[in-house]
């Protein structure tokens, strides 16, 4: 909402030019005025529950009593008179928190929200300090809900929170409040896991340690003990911002860093917890020549990775500046932007299109009044932007709200308004996930047949639309061209995760139809796909295939840890001289020589997200071992190659290179020259830290020409640089919000440079399936398990579910099978567990899969049930992968806490 | 006297469709079918009839908000709230178990003055029998072609539906109510949006109490100057008066608008024998105490609240010379505790914290300090600092019995016990 028209308000007699349209705790939060409050949340609105926010609203000059009112609840007006630090609104508020603390069990010592605890916060802002209370304390039980979330129960302030993200905002049917009077109970209605993937917000979301996170309570420290670096998510192609934090060198936790444009307040939980990879087993922490560890001096690593024909194999899950340095080592005729084929065509044409037309961000996205999703599986492949759309929906309440003289922030009017004022979804594609649930328009069919209806549209709503000859127009088509010929901001949203191009080009037609109007929105496959795709695009290598069969080329490959990605590498490593990776985790396979590189949050990194904003990353901790950042690696060997690449000395000089080709990298790196201090000025006990060691006091840990400092030195981080989020009284994440104002300018840079010349696309042959089977095998991959790095992370782990094939009820019913049955592919070896549902076009099936599993039929003449045998072995085989998972999860945790009580002196410089 | 709510009124068995037709029920229905709805409305305004839910607020001037006309959204509702669980307060049950097409006939007119083709009985879950009396009743209407499409060819159409509640207090509160009616938690809602505006599944709704709703009928069958005439005091009508508590016989009346207080104790015989009066509540538990001396006082809404109580739902509650105060007091606010729907911190840990310091205080364990905190706790959850009127509506008994009664409370205190206890 355009904001821009101000009003004067008095506060304490004091006046203020604030924005209009806002409520009064906004106002006062913005102007860095320190107020009360607990319910309200910038981007969930007012409800008025929690009384905390109360202020004294007065009539006018003469008026000396006053009226109490809920900050909150009061929309600004000109000339407004405010009491905020008065005896009566003062002393309301903190006998208000005397109230909540009837109920609290004080126990913040042992509270993981100890630190950084608004309840604590507000508590001491109010001056509340002693009990009167002499009564005994409701006590309540707590519930297993998974291993994301640790419930607390004793410690909720009922400020109903939890239950308005969850169920509200983020619609999760299964958490809900419930009794009533001073016993309210938020919790599920009976032990078991949370089912949404956006339960993680629930630590950030409740004010207290009701929901906290449970991963990083295993391995737990203080928010004040934590090292904490900006960071920028790298399981998807948004890249949501968070701050991912460490203690004694390992990482512990992310959590959301906001970003006004993109994630706002809020991540998946694929975000959130999938960072553990890191912490795998899998780890490569050494250098690896044919399964053996090796030295990089010795004799054997230096020839295998000695100077000839290379071919260098990019990655979509490694940074901008590992496959620049990849690009610029193996030159760009050599250099292949990612192991699956099948992205070429899809980053291209993403590419092509994202140069004429802005991609919307998340923001925009919000502002949609109509939502056509073209065959993208959403839900998994950008959770972060299915919630945005969600949000989206409520746009027409919030008009309507308006109209009736309500303010739209004013939550609970507008819930209340959106069935009657719907904001419509149109999704052609297939599945059952929330976003379809949601479609007032469905049409089901598959990837291809989506392409055609979205030529159609197109034609429909322009015409000279290109339109595919012989397409039958469906009666859902020309209901989606009614619907957004009359929206005044349609959103058109597709993506790669069906893998056809054909997808991106019909949205491109349509948003292209559709004029000025419309916003675009093409998700992408990985974190950095598209920064690949930039690079590639500069004169992209032909045919590895070919290139390898003719040279007797050797590869140099940054992983990436996809299944489908080891298929093809498995097809064109045969025939390569050597196969070098250089890899976090450990390569399967043949792979001769491993290179241990950098994870998240171990190095500084850059990438580029779907819209083509660069995005830096700040590292938390130094890499394990011998792990070096990839692009080091490569400068490494650029040095004993004598490449020009080995005059490189720093990050900033590498950096310097890309900006010769990509010049607007300047402006994302621009922040940078002011290091930040990862540390908060707590930990100004460092010295005292090691004592039980050494009492000399160490240094910090320098990397040099870096863009931060591992100490409490350095800037505390402005803008979007923040290394935690902190205001001088507010030790939670919600002193974020005291700076929601000044966040809109990023320092992300946009590569890509939309032309807004219009352009359409033609139906091209190599969009059409031709498949032959009587069953379609279109892919359909689950939130957890669906992306593959995090699926190393131990808590994703834990939630994936079996592979998953997902038949029509009536079609079952044909072939005679029920929900749950075994069943495979033909003679294929994959056991799936039947599902039904009815987002299955015809003569089709949906099988989901974990990403690190291979698979690779697209269609099949027969499902056939599994034998008492396999469904033995199957059994075994996930009872096995479970308690494996368990145990490798409870050593992991026992060696990471065994370390904290020696680790100090090993990790820093000149120490131990 | 002219009883327009009880004169038929039969609470062993009810007159069925054809016995209330034949002493003129349904004709005031039937005027109002052959008026526009705005004439319907406008002479409800002018009758002056005020809500009898507890608010007091003028009905016309509620339904005033409701949009009307070809732009106004094509589903509104009425809602009928009969969840009456006001202590002290059983004058809804009284007219439904004995007048069912009464109360059905007023739905009738206020849905038809607003437009709405959907009404609620929304009714408290104990009242078992009132609901089998109303759903004959319904059933009785329907088939007599009173309910249903196009009702006597007036293109007017209109379905009943009764809701049989789950038992709160706070689904009394109307926006509760509507909450509670959607299949949600009964919470209030915040207002603005008014329910006559965002109400039931957020549409334009209507809510009023059961006993205002059965006033509606004599209007439009008799008209305003007559409903005027029923009462001399500044409240038109007549209203169900009732009594409680160590009374000679507790019960129900229909009377003027604004008789005093004084009149009803008389008509329940008086307190019983050896009993004196100490103080009364006038209109349910969550009105303030009134002394003995205020009992000349007319019950109506200007000249009670003058008094510095409320008029309620006028059933009195007496408390008589031979209970404690504080005792009272802690029963009527454990209730309330007991009801809070939880939403707001004030009323939700503000009520149960009063009821600690109360108990310990009506065992003698109470101190000075805990006298200011429960004057400071009356302040907590005054009017505007809660979310709805629940709080401030438990607050009301007992800031007044601070006043009233502080001899009490400091006895008490000072002495370590109560004297109503051996
Ligand atoms: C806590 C609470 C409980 C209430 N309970 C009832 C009730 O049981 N019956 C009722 O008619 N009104 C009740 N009310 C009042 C209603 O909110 C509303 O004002 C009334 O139904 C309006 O009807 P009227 O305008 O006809 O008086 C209650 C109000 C509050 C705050
Ligand atoms: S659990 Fe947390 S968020 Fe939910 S109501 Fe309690 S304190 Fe608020
Ligand atoms: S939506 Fe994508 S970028 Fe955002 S947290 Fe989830 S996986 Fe990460
Ligand atoms: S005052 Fe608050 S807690 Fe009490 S009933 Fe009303 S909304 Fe609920
Ligand atoms: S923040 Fe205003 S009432 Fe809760």
């Amino acid at each position: 909402m355009p904001m821009s028209e101000k009003v004067q308000i008095h506060i304490d007699d004091k006046s203020y030019q604030v924005e209009a349209g806002q409520n009064l705790l906004q106002a006062c939060l913005s102007l860095k005025l320190d107020l009360p409050y607990f319910c309200w949340h910038p981007a969930m609105g007012s409800v008025g529950a929690c009384r905390q926010c109360a202020v004294t609203l007065y009539k006018d000059k003469d008026d000396d009593r006053g009226k109490l009112a809920m900050a909150c609840m009061t929309p600004v007006s000109d000339g407004l008179r405010v009491g905020l630090g008065g005896k009566q609104e003062q002393g309301f508020r903190e006998q208000n928190i005397a109230a909540l603390m009837t109920r609290h069990p004080h126990d913040c010592p042992v509270c993981s929200e100890g630190g950084e605890c608004h309840l604590q916060d507000m508590t001491v802002m109010t001056g509340h300090h002693a009990r009167h209370y002499q009564g005994q304390k409701v006590t309540f039980n707590n519930q297993y809900l998974g291993p994301l979330i640790k419930h607390e129960m004793n410690r909720c302030i009922t400020c109903y929170r939890c239950v308005r993200f969850y169920h509200d905002y983020a619609g999760g049917s299964d958490l809900c409040a419930q009794a009533s009077k001073n016993h309210v109970y938020f919790g599920r209605q009976q032990d078991g896991v949370l089912e949404s993937p956006f339960a993680g917000n629930l630590v950030e979301v409740c004010p207290t340690g009701v929901f906290t996170d449970k991963p990083f309570n295993a391995h737990f420290s203080r928010k004040w003990d934590l090292q904490s670096a900006p960071s920028v998510c790298g399981h998807c192609a948004v890249g949501c911002n968070t701050f991912i934090s460490s203690r004694y060198n390992s990482l512990r936790r992310v959590n959301n860093r906001l970003n006004p444009q993109l994630n706002g307040h809020f991540l998946c939980d694929i975000g959130r917890y999938g960072f553990a990879y890191a912490n795998s087993p899998k780890r490569l922490n050494e250098i690896k020549l044919n399964g053996k560890p090796a030295d990089w001096s010795s004799k054997a690593v230096q020839e295998a990775l000695a100077e000839g024909n290379w071919i260098g194999i990019g990655s979509a899950q490694a940074s901008l500046e590992d496959n620049f340095a990849l690009q610029q080592l193996v030159g760009e005729e050599n250099f292949v932007p990612g192991p699956e084929p099948a992205m070429w065509p899809l980053m291209a044409m993403h590419l092509a299109i994202a140069g004429q037309k802005p991609m919307a961000s998340l923001a925009q996205i919000e502002e949609a009044d109509a939502v056509l999703i073209l065959c993208e599986n959403l839900n998994q492949s950008a959770p972060r932007i299915a919630l945005s759309v969600r949000q989206a929906l409520t746009n027409k309440a919030k008009d309507k709200a308006e109209e009736l003289q309500v303010p739209r922030w004013q939550d609970a009017a507008v819930r209340q308004l959106q069935s009657d004022n719907p904001v419509p979804l149109i999704y052609f594609g297939y599945g059952e996930q929330a976003l379809q649930r949601q479609a007032c328009v469905f049409c089901v069919c598959d990837d291809e047949e989506a392409a055609r209806q979205g030529f159609a549209l197109a034609n429909l709503l322009h015409n000279r639309a290109p339109q595919k000859a012989g397409t039958k127009v469906s009666a859902q088509t020309h209901q989606a061209a009614d619907i957004l010929r009359q929206a005044k901001k349609p959103l058109i949203v597709s993506g790669w995760s069906a893998g056809n191009p054909g997808l991106l080009a019909a949205a491109a037609n349509i948003a292209e139809a559709l004029g000025d109007k419309a916003m675009l929105c093409l998700v992408a496959d990985k974190a950095n796909s598209v920064g690949l795709g930039l690079l590639a695009q500069k004169d992209q290598c032909g045919n590895p295939e070919e290139c390898l069969a003719s040279a007797n080329a050797g590869l140099l490959v940054l992983a990436d840890h996809s299944a489908k990605s080891r298929r093809w590498m498995s097809k064109i490593t045969e025939q390569a001289r050597q196969v070098v990776h250089l890899s976090a985790l450990q390569q399967e396979g043949n792979s001769s020589l491993q290179l241990p590189i950098a994870a998240e949050g171990e190095c500084s990194a850059t990438r580029v997200n779907y819209q083509g904003y660069a995005q830096p990353l700040w590292p938390a901790v130094t890499p394990p071992g011998q792990s070096l950042p990839a692009w080091q690696w490569l400068v490494n060997l650029a040095k004993t190659w004598g490449h020009t690449l080995g005059q490189v000395e720093d990050l900033r000089q590498l950096r310097a290179r890309m900006i010769s080709v990509f010049p607007a990298l300047q402006a994302c790196w621009a922040d940078i020259d002011d290091p930040i201090a990862l540390q908060t000025p707590r930990v100004s006990g460092r010295t005292a830290m090691l004592a039980n060691q050494s009492v000399h006091e160490p240094k910090p840990p320098i990397e040099t020409e870096a863009p931060y400092r591992q100490s409490m030195e350095g800037q505390v981080g402005k803008g979007n640089s923040q290394a935690y989020s902190w205001w001088p009284g507010w030790n939670s994440n919600q002193s974020q919000h005291k700076f929601s104002q000044e966040r809109g300018d990023l320092s992300a840079a946009l590569l890509i440079t939309p032309s807004g010349q219009g352009f359409w696309w033609k139906w091209q042959s190599a969009w059409q399936k031709i498949n032959g089977y009587h069953w379609h095998l279109l892919p359909y991959k689950g939130v957890f398990g669906g992306e593959s790095l995090s699926l190393e992370a131990a808590p994703i782990a834990e939630l994936c579910p079996a592979p998953g094939l997902f038949i029509r009820a009536d079609d079952a019913a044909l072939l005679g099978l029920s929900e749950g049955d075994l069943v495979c592919c033909d003679e294929d070896s994959t056991l799936f567990e039947l599902r039904f549902t009815d987002g299955v076009p015809p003569h089709s099936l949906l099988y989901q899969i974990p990403a690190n599993h291979g698979f690779s039929l697209r269609g099949c003449e027969l499902v056939v049930l599994a034998d008492e045998a396999q469904r033995h072995a199957y059994q075994l085989a996930r009872d096995t992968q479970r308690a494996g998972q368990a145990k490798d999860q409870q050593a992991k945790l026992r060696q990471l806490l065994d370390q904290d009580r020696l680790i100090p002196v090993r990790f820093i410089e000149g120490m131990g | 006297m002219d009883k327009p709510l009880s004169s038929h009124l039969n609470i062993e068995q009810p007159q069925d469709i054809g016995a209330y037709q034949a002493v003129g029920g349904y004709q005031g229905f039937l005027a109002a079918l052959e008026q526009a709805p705005q004439k319907v409305q406008q002479q409800v305004k002018e009758s002056g009839l005020k809500g009898r839910g507890g608010a007091g607020f003028a009905t016309g001037e509620k339904w005033r908000f409701v949009p009307m006309g070809d732009d106004a959204p094509k589903q509104k509702y009425l809602i009928c709230n009969a969840d009456e669980m006001e202590p002290g307060t059983f004058k809804d049950r009284w007219l439904m178990e004995g007048a069912p097409h009464l109360l059905l006939e007023g739905v009738m007119i206020a849905a038809y003055a607003i437009g709405a083709s959907q009404a609620f009985i929304f009714l408290r879950g104990e009242y078992r029998l009132c609901a089998r009396r109303l759903q004959q009743a319904i059933d009785e209407a329907k088939q007599a072609g009173l309910l249903g499409e196009n009702i006597r060819g007036s293109g007017f159409g209109l379905n009943i539906l009764l809701h049989q509640s789950a038992g709160r207090y706070i689904c009394g509160e109307e926006t509760a109510l509507l909450n509670a009616l959607e299949g949600k938690r009964a919470n209030p809602r915040a207002k603005p949006p008014f329910p006559q505006v965002v109400g039931l599944f957020g549409r334009p709704t209507i809510v009023n109490n059961c006993e205002t709703l059965c006033n509606l009928p004599g209007i439009l069958r008799h008209g305003v100057q007559w409903y005027q005439q029923l009462s001399d005091s500044p409240d038109a009508g007549t209203k169900i008066y009732g009594i409680s508590g160590r009374v000679k016989k507790a019960g129900l009346w229909e009377l003027p608008m604004g008789v005093s207080a004084g009149h009803i104790l008389s008509l329940a015989g008086g307190m019983q024998d050896g009993r004196k009066l100490r103080g009364w509540l006038p209109g349910g538990a969550s009105t303030d105490f009134l002394l003995p001396e205020h009992l000349e006082l007319p019950m109506g809404f200007d000249a009670i609240a003058k008094a510095g109580s409320r008029l309620g739902t006028g059933g009195i509650i007496a408390l008589d010379d031979g209970h404690c105060p504080v005792g009272m007091v802690l029963n009527l606010l454990q209730f309330f505790a007991q009801e809070s729907c939880g939403w707001c911190t004030p009323c939700r840990d503000g009520l149960p914290w009063a009821v600690e310091i109360l108990s310990r205080m009506e065992v003698g364990k109470g101190t000075q300090e805990d006298l200011d905190e429960l004057s400071r706790l009356c302040d907590f959850m005054w009017i505007g600092k809660t979310f709805c009127a629940l709080a401030p509506g438990a607050v009301e008994p007992l800031r007044s019995a601070l006043k009233y009664f502080a001899d009490d409370f400091a006895e008490h205190v000072d002495k370590g016990r109560c004297r109503y206890r051996h």
